[in-house]
């Protein structure tokens, strides 16, 4: 039965030595209190002592970077109203933003958090409402542009954002002992009522992208078209001035030819030439006219007297009364 | 107690023990690091314990972790898969929260975005230590950046060419933020799964498409017709002046062929030029004179004027 005891106040005695021993994480403040008091604030990990349970007890806090989202994932949006310059009336916008927050590492900043604040729910509710209306105040100054801008020299939304970051810190840095890594806009819309007539004006503006695409495609074709007619006046007058001098050519050289034979003796060619064109303007359907007295019909009329007779005396002219046509020939044939 | 349960727990005491220091050993796996922790801090010498079998006093005095550091880990930013196949079911609920995943491009179009991004742990304590879900803040980080980079481009740019520098731009910005916050991750990258018009108004960027389509094709008939044009005129034109050399050739084949029968005859007339006269003239009132009809009218030179009155006949039967 002692060996009971004995037991009993060993393992009681182990249990109140462990209790004098606390150990700070890595991840982790420390506040050591004295019933209720804070008496020492470890921001160091290790192995700490201090008076068994029930006389100190040990409040732990992270001090690790966390990610507050605001508003909450799957929570009601926020909107928020961006002023116009112009206009004056300013566009609605719907932002979440998240907010990179740590408790200072400070004995001070650790000690403050746990007086004001107590609790990381707390914290958080406290640090969106800051949030919310630093970024409230800041889009309310801004216009639009400042956030959504093709140009670069309008955009400041970094500058926007830095200052947001820094009205926040501001506010909660010395109060309550948290320090703002980081505030960011990470999601940027239109409240839906709205995404009606943006939706109108994207699909307008496609339109008329598609319009001007199609017309310019026509421009372009029309143009390729009239261009190829023009060259190709060009290649047929050009042809048909290279096909007229070959042509001329051929007619030059012709006629030198026909006048270096002809020229050897022009009288006889003179003769020919006309009783052939008799051959061919004489035709069906023409009516001569032949005197008798024509060398043609002498030796008819008169017939053979002598032998001086039989010369025929050919003048020198033997158009006139051979033959008069009194119809115009049908064609006329350029002499070749 | 009873004698043989005192020795029974007596044996059992070292066997505890044992059991106890034994527990102290662990593994690290090749595709991980360890992360030990003494009384809470971790000692220089154990921030990144290799892989193998170590040692490590047991609790409470120890605490070890072993994060993966060779896997790449990958979060999806902005639309999520699910959430695309939500859309591409059309159900309205779903439809509803994937607004909040729209992102807006610089002149002011909405835009639905899905971006990959692939990172890794390169500092253990860092990433164990530092802030309290890094894989949340990457994702947070990441989308901001996207965001912001996007909402200074515009859209058609987004849509075609300026993707790559969206992606550049985001995974370069995305970890000089991580590495200000000190998580110790690296992005490895950061791709464009996909970036789309909404649903409601895809079919007007598709037929911007198509419109450019439109466009090129009439250029492209354009140019077919214009080359045939052009080819049509071209040989119309090589037509023409063949042509013309050909005349020219036969005028003066022609010509010198007639010359040379001139010049033959000529020299036949020579021989006898009274002779040859006569000969060709009768030859051709001979040829001439069967076709024509022909009225003799005896007058004699000095004779007044004869009047010769010719009835054409008015139809072709009586010739």
């Amino acid at each position: 039965m002692t060996k009971l005891v004995i037991g009993a106040i060993v393992v009681a005695i182990g249990v109140v030595a462990a209790s004098c021993l606390y150990v700070v994480d890595q991840t982790e403040y420390a506040i050591q209190m004295r019933f209720g008091k804070p008496i020492r604030s470890c921001i160091e990990p290790g192995l700490y002592s201090k008076a068994p349970w029930p006389i100190d007890t040990v409040v732990r806090f992270d001090n690790r970077l966390m990610v507050l989202e605001n508003p909450a994932p799957g929570g009601p949006d926020r909107e928020y109203l961006t002023e116009d310059v112009q206009s004056g009336i300013g566009k609605n916008v719907v932002v979440t933003t998240y907010t990179c927050w740590r408790i200072k590492r400070q004995p001070e900043a650790v000690l403050r958090f746990l007086e004001t604040m107590g609790d990381r729910a707390s914290a958080e509710a406290r640090l969106g409402d800051v949030v919310n209306s630093e970024l409230g105040v800041a889009l309310g100054r801004n216009d639009f542009s400042v956030l959504v801008s093709t140009d670069a020299k309008q955009r400041h939304w970094s500058n926007l954002v830095d200052e947001v970051r820094q009205k926040c810190a501001d506010r909660v840095e010395k109060a309550y002992g948290i320090e703002i890594a980081d505030v960011q806009i990470e999601r940027l819309n239109f409240p839906e009522q709205n995404r009606r007539n943006v939706f109108d004006r994207m699909r307008a503006e496609r339109q008329t992208i598609a319009a001007q695409y199609r017309s310019e495609g026509d421009e372009k074709a029309t143009t390729i078209r009239a261009q190829a007619n023009r060259q190709r006046d060009e290649i047929v007058a050009k042809a048909v001035e290279s096909a007229e001098r070959i042509r001329g050519e051929g007619d030059a050289e012709a006629a030198r030819i026909y006048a270096d034979a002809y020229s050897k003796d022009p009288k006889f060619y003179e003769f020919q030439r006309t009783l052939e064109a008799y051959e061919k303007t004489l035709t069906q359907g023409t009516v001569a006219i032949l005197s008798g007295n024509s060398e043609l019909l002498k030796l008819l009329n008169q017939g053979v007297a002598s032998e001086q007779d039989i010369d025929v005396p050919l003048t020198k002219d033997i158009q006139p009364d051979a033959a008069a046509p009194i119809t115009p020939p049908a064609s006329k044939e350029p002499p070749s | 107690m009873t004698r043989p349960v005192r020795v029974w727990v007596l044996r059992l005491v070292p066997l505890v023990l044992i059991a106890y220091a034994c527990s102290g050993f662990y593994f690290v796996n090749p595709d991980s690091r360890g992360v030990v922790r003494w009384f809470g801090r971790v000692p220089q010498a154990f921030r990144r314990v290799p892989p193998g079998l170590h040692y490590a006093l047991p609790w409470p005095f120890c605490r070890v972790d072993r994060p993966t550091t060779t896997e790449v880990r990958r979060v999806y930013v902005g639309l999520a898969p699910k959430e695309r196949a939500a859309i591409a079911q059309s159900d309205p609920d779903a439809i509803r929260r994937t607004l909040a995943s729209d992102m807006l491009t610089g002149d002011t179009n909405i835009l639905k975005t899905t971006m990959v991004v692939q990172y890794q742990v390169v500092e253990p304590v860092d990433y164990l230590f530092r802030t309290e879900r890094p894989d949340a803040l990457v994702r947070a980080t990441v989308q901001a950046v996207l965001i912001e980079t996007l909402a200074g481009m515009p859209v058609d740019q987004a849509l075609t060419g300026g993707k790559t520098s969206l992606q550049n731009e985001t995974l370069k910005r995305s970890q000089q933020r991580l590495d200000r916050y000190g998580c110790g991750v690296q992005l490895v990258s950061a791709s464009i799964e996909t970036i789309d018009p909404p649903r409601a108004i895809m079919d007007a960027f598709q037929d911007v498409v198509s419109a450019k389509k439109d466009g090129e094709s009439a250029v492209d008939r354009a140019v077919a017709e214009s080359s045939r044009i052009l080819s049509g005129a071209r040989g119309d034109a090589s037509k023409k002046t063949e042509s013309a050399e050909a005349y020219k050739q036969t005028r003066i084949a022609r010509a010198r062929g007639e010359a040379d029968r001139f010049l033959s005859v000529l020299k036949e007339y020579h021989r006898d030029p009274a002779v040859y006269r006569v000969r060709l003239w009768l030859q051709t009132l001979e040829a001439v004179l069967p076709n024509v009809r022909t009225l003799i009218v005896d007058h004699k030179p000095g004779d007044p004027p004869t009047h010769i009155r010719i009835v054409e006949p008015s139809t072709r039967g009586q010739l």
